[in-house]
């Protein structure tokens, strides 16, 4: 009795904390059969980042050591801020392909107001703090421009954010003169560069934005309106959502995260180049995919994609410390975003 | 009748561009009462209702609730206003689980984290949803079972249950019975009967008359985007309303 009413309390908690379908309809003897079976289906990410990892492991000894985890968990965790964004605007059922280039010129735009000593940057020498909040309400800015014309005015999401991610990187190109800016102050070189204890402030950072957007997602009512929008934007236009809003607060929420982003590659490299985070935007939407959100919109559970993430970033480490050239290298992530995409066809078909 | 009617919507147009949908359509719906709204392909059925459930607004004409003036600017006043519609094959979210569905759109919140923000309350809505669908005699295995997995039948009723659980006074349905199975459409029309019992009225947008014959009380007929006639059900044939949607006489 004790012991049962333990397990109830505990399934209530994973409840609680979101992860819902972990408790399942149905007859309570059923339970433990539709716990694994909702483990292998929902979560089965989990599993074949494992095996990835256990078939990389037994390739190459240098895969399995400390010091490459944490490369590898320092490289996802700017990819993964990025990809809670990107899910976000998939679970609304739309695309963001400008976060690279948001990436990219946050980069730039926090170089530009706080490096000194260099003709192309701006002198002003700012203090991080203010810099950094500038550098996100321009992420954000850039939310509300796509969301504004993709949700009140209907053009084409993709057609939009492409627009935007030629515009941004051209931006970029403008704040900084064409130029690379490098050494930031120390503070802001913590934040992508820096450790708090064992573990990189990024990761700390990454993990921290993991809970918070999956709190949103599950607990408050944006984030079921953002699932019911992606899941049936007629049903919930027809109940008094407002579609457009939900719309724009996603997108601005994707800005935002780019916008972090690139406040946490620039302070890892310390240094801002103009070809920051190109590519990123389609290394999320391949995370987010592998991770289980579908790109049809409204499915899929967020922390599912730190694993879309992580596999990403395990294979391209992996094939790198394989010697595997870097041509091949290209090929293999397109197979395996192929793949991850027609996973999720099938997935739909099989309902 | 004396009675003041519930919904009244008084010489209703709607254009769309050069199209006239509506033109000067009279609609009223008296309390407890099954109307449908019966007509050809295009006679402005759909539309006629999308205007009562705040989804456009009409080009010319007055909308009365109860006696009052109102003016919808979108579906969330008509909500408000207790109308809810039910549309043909968009009334749920397949994604979303039962319990959310009975309560999309208005999902239940309580504070959290000592009062700094507010979650959604999902035991509470699971709790309601359940009584929810004991009011609409519906069997459905668990409120958290995603609406995906449910018959046509089981998702008619999971939104028959949410209007009725937003205290709807008056359920708007079209073509509820395209999708469902001969089975299925005979427990829809009990639920009909029930709602008219619950004080609910109830607006009936069907082609199939034998099921029209069989709910409603007054029969409207559309043709070309005017009302050609107010039959009560019991006064007529569904030949003679077979005649009036194909000949207009």
């Amino acid at each position: 009795m004790e012991n049962k009413l333990n397990s109830e309390s505990f399934l209530e908690k994973i409840n609680l904390f979101g992860l819902k379908s972990l408790v399942i309809s149905g007859a309570k003897k059923d339970k433990l059969k539709n716990v694994v079976r909702i483990i292998v289906l929902d979560y089965s990410i989990w599993i074949i980042l494992f095996g990835i990892v256990m078939i990389l492991s037994s390739l190459t000894s240098r895969f399995l050591t400390t010091v490459n985890l944490m490369n590898i968990l320092l490289h996802s965790s700017i990819l993964g801020v990025v990809v809670i964004g990107e899910s976000i605007c998939l679970l609304s059922g739309k695309f963001d392909l400008s976060v690279g280039s948001t990436v990219g010129l946050s980069g730039a735009l926090a170089a530009w107001l706080m490096v000194t000593g260099q003709p192309a940057a701006s002198g002003w020498a700012l203090h991080p703090i203010p810099a950094i909040l500038i550098v996100l309400l321009v992420g954000i800015g850039i939310g509300l421009f796509n969301g504004f014309f993709i949700a009140k005015v209907g053009m084409n999401p993709l057609l939009t954010t492409l627009a935007s991610m030629i515009f941004l990187r051209g931006m970029a190109l403008i704040v900084t003169s064409g130029e690379s800016l490098y050494n930031f102050p120390p503070s802001y070189q913590f934040l992508g560069g820096g450790t708090i204890g064992p573990v990189p402030t990024a990761v700390v950072i990454m993990l921290a934005l993991y809970i918070i957007f999956h709190f949103i997602l599950n607990c408050k009512k944006i984030g079921r309106h953002i699932y019911i929008v992606g899941g049936n934007p007629e049903a919930a236009r027809a109940c008094g959502i407002s579609v457009e809003k939900v719309v724009m607060l996603a997108f601005m929420m994707s800005g935002f995260l780019a916008a972090v982003g690139g406040i946490l590659l620039s302070s890892r490299l310390n240094s801002a180049q103009t070809i920051s985070g190109s590519g990123m935007e389609l290394d999320a939407i391949a995370a987010s995919v592998i991770g289980g959100i579908s790109l049809q919109g409204g499915r899929g559970i967020l922390l599912n994609t730190i694993a879309g993430v992580l596999v990403i970033e395990s294979i391209r480490t992996g094939l790198v410390l394989l010697d595997v050239p870097a041509f091949w290298i290209r090929c293999t992530m397109g197979f395996v975003i192929f793949l991850a995409i027609l996973m999720d066809t099938l997935k739909v078909k099989l309902k | 009748m004396e009675k003041i009617p519930i919904i009244k919507m008084v010489n209703i147009s709607k254009n769309f561009g050069a199209v006239k949908a509506l033109q000067d359509v009279n609609f009223e719906v008296y309390p407890c009462e099954v109307v449908a709204l019966v007509g050809d392909n295009g006679a402005g059925k759909s539309t006629l209702m999308k205007i009562l459930a705040g989804v456009y607004p009409p080009s010319r004409g007055e909308i009365f609730i109860e006696g009052e003036k109102v003016n919808f600017t979108s579906p969330a006043d008509a909500i408000s206003r207790g109308i809810q519609m039910i549309y043909q094959d968009l009334a749920v979210a397949d994604n979303i689980d039962v319990a959310g569905n009975i309560f999309l759109g208005r999902e239940l919140e309580k504070k959290a984290l000592g009062g700094f923000t507010k979650i959604i309350d999902k035991k509470r809505m699971e709790e309601l949803a359940w009584e929810a669908l004991e009011r609409v005699k519906i069997n459905i295995g668990s409120v958290r079972e995603k609406v995906e997995n449910l018959s046509g039948g089981q998702r008619q009723a999971v939104a028959i249950a949410r209007a009725i659980s937003a205290k709807a006074k008056i359920i708007i349905m079209d073509e509820p019975a395209a999708a469902l199975g001969v089975k299925e459409t005979h427990e829809l029309l009990e639920l009909i009967k029930d709602l008219k019992e619950k004080k609910i009225a109830v607006v009936y947008i069907s082609h199939r008359l034998e099921n029209i014959f069989e709910v409603s009380d007054r029969v409207i007929v559309l043709k070309g985007g005017k009302r050609i006639a107010d039959r009560q059900t019991k006064d007529t044939t569904m030949e003679k309303i077979r005649q009036l949607i194909v000949e207009g006489v």
